[in-house]
């Protein structure tokens, strides 16, 4: 070997173990940093009830697994009022403190490219809940999973439930007894892929069974019980047509119409919810909802929590989880009635 | 020419590595980082529902400062020793300021001079001696009760029962001492009442109400008469004159509706700007005064949207 070779060898094996132990220093120090765990949570809304009892028992499990294997486990919750660009900020706060995992509700499902591309570039991982960001865009990074409910599913379920109480007392929906049911519907966001998949497949449900249907009146309520209120308010003051049945796209919705027949002193109308919130649970168990579709809180939120700790345990534990395309948990739905 | 040639080499070697550690670490050149403040957040409740408009003022502080703060509730409601138990925890996790909302005040003083901690403590609501905290921010808890005193008065009442959970805390007697003060003086009787579980809360309260009319029953902390409200507005005859301390939205609500009297309150916002940016100042060395109190006022449903409430309860965020 010559005298060039011979220091060209010793430059490059110097080089190659400074690399090492600088590597070696960088993982040390992470796992010093990382004695505290730190889970952001962005919602779009808080006061969704559905969001919000989701929010609640992921509280108690975090509590419940600090104690259980006594570690710091911080959850930070952060409220985006609707707004994509108060939602950017938050995960942008979130990376910045270098959370080590990010749940996204996202506000705007077709605005989640941009949080992607930063969230995988400080290479902290984001678990989508409840809200779908588009196909392409789940695709962007390995490192992007959502947990969510199949719209297609719930509504089905939604319509089979009608179907059974009309089976058993028919006169409770269909209360003029013409053989036809007279039907509103409460819609959620315009636009939202659950809104079009759950008025859609909860009608064809209905009308596959052989229920002879018309619609009388139908709006977007965005999934809030104070403007589906206001809404049902309006029809039973207005429409000139009996309503005999509300179907709608959530629980909260359905609560407003309840609100709305009950302003109104007007007389009971069969009213089914979806999602089974504490609330929409309560009042079908009063029987101001006629039945709602579960999709069971404490569950959903035992399933972000479970990927979040594989996601920071490592890529082995986010294996065991079967996840579909190793991206999407589904949750059950549930009659309840 | 060959040890020309030897010493080059060995040049260029030194000058590869130190290049390399110019560019990929701070051994010479230190990067400048912004301050992110770590500060803790302790509350003395298993969930922290009734503080919204609390984290509402601290989150105005974390716009102008960038701040990271963690909000630790209990595990177990009223349980001062492990209270104190998450402030330790919180300071090992490198927390350089801690905002505290005091169980038990004896204990807490107690821990505090025994501890040491040698960060800043900042004390919210319950009195703390300047002496074992850096500050502390609180509403004038006795102008307050004897504000809630003079309603029950004038609401003809002769007798009234209060209720707490039966637990040392310096707040809620301080409250009681003050409104017995006022009621006794006007030839009101007063009866203390004291819970430890939530079914023996539900049991008072039904007992309370098969009373009958004219029953006055005064909730002396927010999670008692929270937890009040849950089981009363369930009721289907509602037969008392409930007084509480503090709000929530739910509250709020229950006042309009006429199933509360009166609410006595204080400015949370404030509270929470003011202990937020209290804990900025400290750790930017600033000077920060030690009592620091935040105005309030009662509540019915007649004032509830007078515009000096009003901004007090629905701060714009």
């Amino acid at each position: 070997m010559n005298q060039k070779k011979r220091y060209l060898l010793i430059i490059t094996i110097v080089f190659v173990c400074f690399l090492l132990f600088k590597n070696y220093i960088n993982t040390d120090l992470k796992h010093e940093e990382n004695k505290v765990v730190k889970i952001g949570v962005c919602t779009y809304k808080a006061s969704d009830t559905f969001i919000a009892s989701i929010v609640t028992e992921l509280e108690k499990i975090i509590k419940e697994e600090e104690q259980l294997r006594e570690t710091t486990i911080k959850l930070d919750i952060s409220d985006a009022k609707e707004s994509q660009l108060t939602q950017n900020e938050q995960v942008q706060k979130y990376i910045a403190l270098d959370y080590d995992v990010i749940c996204v509700n996202i506000v705007d499902r077709t605005s989640a490219a941009s949080l992607i591309d930063q969230a995988a570039s400080a290479q902290i991982p984001l678990v989508f809940f409840n809200r779908q960001p588009v196909e392409e865009d789940m695709y962007r990074s390995d490192s992007v999973y959502y947990i969510g409910s199949n719209a297609k599913e719930s509504a089905i379920m939604q319509g089979e439930l009608i179907i059974e109480a009309y089976k058993q007392n028919p006169e409770l929906i269909d209360k003029n007894q013409n053989g036809i049911i007279e039907y509103a519907i409460l819609e959620g966001e315009a636009g939202h892929q659950d809104t079009v998949i759950r008025t859609e497949y909860a009608i064809k449900t209905l009308e596959e069974k052989g229920l002879e249907l018309k619609r009388v009146a139908g709006w977007c309520a965005n999934f809030d019980r104070n403007q589906a209120a206001a809404l049902v308010e309006q029809w039973l003051s207005h429409e000139q047509e009996e309503i005999e049945l509300i179907l709608s796209n959530n629980d909260d919705m359905a609560l407003g119409a309840a609100d709305a027949i009950e302003k109104l002193e007007g007389e009971s109308i069969a009213i089914v919810g979806i999602d089974g919130t504490p609330q929409g649970r309560e009042a079908v168990d009063k029987g101001t909802l006629l039945g709602t579709v579960v999709s069971d809180q404490k569950l959903y939120a035992r399933q972000i929590f479970t990927l979040c700790d594989a996601l920071i345990k490592g890529e082995e534990f986010v294996d065991q989880l079967e996840l579909e395309d190793n991206k999407y948990m589904w949750m059950p739905w549930g009659k309840y009635i | 020419m060959k040890h020309k040639n030897d010493i080059l080499y060995i040049l260029a070697l030194i000058l590869l590595v130190m290049l390399y550690l110019i560019s990929s670490t701070d051994l010479f050149y230190k990067e400048q980082e912004t301050d992110i403040y770590q500060i803790s957040v302790i509350l003395n409740e298993t969930s922290d529902a009734i503080f919204e408009n609390i984290k509402l003022g601290m989150k105005q502080v974390d716009k102008e400062w960038t701040t990271e703060v963690n909000i630790v509730t209990l595990y177990e409601a009223n349980h001062a020793e492990q209270q104190m138990k998450l402030v330790e925890r919180e300071v090992a996790n490198g927390a350089e300021v801690i905002i505290l909302f005091p169980v038990d005040a004896e204990l807490t003083k107690e821990y505090l001079i025994q501890e040491n901690w040698n960060i800043p403590i900042i004390c919210v609501g319950t009195y703390l001696p300047e002496q074992v905290v850096d500050v502390w921010i609180h509403g004038d808890e006795l102008a307050r009760v004897q504000e809630l005193g003079r309603k029950i008065i004038e609401d003809n009442l002769r007798f009234i029962y209060t209720i707490a959970p039966r637990i040392e805390r310096s707040n809620v007697n301080q409250r009681l001492k003050g409104l017995k003060e006022v009621l006794e003086e006007n030839n009101v009787g007063v009866e203390c009442l004291y819970y430890e579980t939530e079914e023996e809360l539900v049991t008072l309260l039904r007992e309370l109400n098969e009373k009958g009319i004219e029953t006055g029953l005064v909730a002396l902390d927010t999670m008692t008469l929270n937890l009040l409200m849950t089981q009363y507005r369930t009721l289907e005859e509602q037969n008392l004159y409930i007084y509480g301390i503090g709000y929530t939205s739910s509250l709020l609500s229950d006042l309009e509706k006429g199933l509360i009297q009166a609410l006595s309150i204080h400015n949370d916002y404030d509270l929470g700007y003011l202990s937020l940016a209290s804990a900025v100042a400290l750790l930017q060395h600033e000077k920060v005064a030690y009592d620091q109190k935040v105005i309030g006022g009662l509540i019915t449903k007649d004032n509830i949207y007078g515009t000096f409430y009003e901004k007090i309860l629905f701060p714009i965020h």
